[in-house]
């Protein structure tokens, strides 16, 4: 009695799905999913709200993958632009250290001092491409206050490595009154 | 003309607005590793400013601690600019936690403060904590009792 309930459940059970569900549904959703986890990375969504620059005002010039670029006065690292980032976003499969180096740099275009903060993106290992180390401003490790000669990944999830250096804009200085 | 056109005019001419210069300062001084926030970094040995510096004004010691404390007294600022970025953190980062009687710091305090700094950096901020934490506990019963 009890076997016979029980068959019936079984049976109705599957022949009630079998009918409901396409039998490539499952490879269709799988494969939506696979491919979905491996695309997601490259996405190129905004990762992070640490950043205050927005679509800007700014008055550009230079080549932002240049050494010589007008932001990276005090720039020493790799830089994020050459490693599949920009000059204010990480590359995939890096974070964004918090804890930064900080200073301003001249823009040739407006003549105005703007507040440059130099953020590291960890995670991964050194990235090797457009190394720049122009350095004004650095002190020697001895005053630690104004020195970029740190690792700043070990401020961030990601910890030590480093893999590339970031120039946002995030201020700008006041102009002495004239 | 108007005021509206002027300032839009104004708007015009200087496409990018000036930082405050406190918190220009801030960001030169500070904000590396206290955060644009202030949150800090408690994990790395950052300290929170935000929501926690007012307190120290509550206990005897805490007045003077904030300006002595290595990352203000040895600054690259001047006594007036000092002055002026540790009022602007205060009021901006910590306005609840400032006592009732809480008058800014003045250049001529400050400069006398930071002529003096502190050794023992670390024992003297977990004492500063303690006292905090005491006066907390203390209000928190005094509040409970006047409740019951």
């Amino acid at each position: 009695m009890l076997n016979k309930w029980l068959d019936k459940l079984a049976e109705n059970t599957t022949r009630n799905h079998a009918r409901l569900t396409s039998r490539r549904g499952l490879l269709q959703k799988l494969g939506f999913f696979l491919m979905g986890i491996s695309v997601y990375p490259l996405v190129p969504v905004f990762r992070n709200s640490a950043f205050a620059e927005k679509a800007s005002k700014i008055a550009e010039g230079g080549d932002p993958n240049g050494c010589n670029y007008w932001r990276h006065g005090a720039i020493d690292g790799f830089l994020c632009g050459c490693c599949g980032g920009s000059v204010t976003s990480c590359p995939p499969g890096t974070v964004v250290s918090d804890i930064t180096w900080i200073g301003t740099c001249r823009n040739p275009e407006d003549g105005r001092d703007y507040v440059i903060s130099y953020n590291d993106c960890c995670g991964k290992s050194a990235c090797g491409n457009c190394l720049c180390q122009r350095d004004e401003g650095d002190t020697p490790v001895y005053r630690p206050q104004n020195s970029n000669n740190l690792n700043w990944c070990s401020g961030s999830q990601a910890d030590v490595p480093y893999h590339c250096s970031l120039s946002v804009v995030i201020g700008v200085k006041q102009q002495a009154t004239s | 003309m108007n005021s509206l056109s002027k300032i839009l005019l104004l708007m015009l001419a200087s496409p990018v607005l000036a930082t405050e210069p406190a918190q220009f300062d801030y960001m030169m001084n500070c904000q590396g590793c206290h955060l644009p926030n202030g949150e800090g970094f408690p994990a790395h040995q950052v300290p929170a400013v935000k929501d926690h510096l007012g307190k120290f004004l509550h206990v005897e010691g805490g007045r003077q601690f904030l300006i002595q404390v290595p990352g203000s007294a040895q600054s690259d600022l001047s006594d007036e600019k000092l002055t002026s970025v540790i009022n602007w953190m205060l009021t901006t980062f910590s306005p609840n936690e400032l006592p009732e009687s809480f008058s800014p710091y003045t250049a001529e305090e400050v400069g006398h403060l930071r002529q003096d700094p502190l050794i023992d950096v670390k024992g003297i901020r977990a004492k500063l904590i303690t006292r905090i934490e005491r006066l907390a506990s203390k209000e928190w019963m005094q509040n409970t009792e006047a409740a019951l």
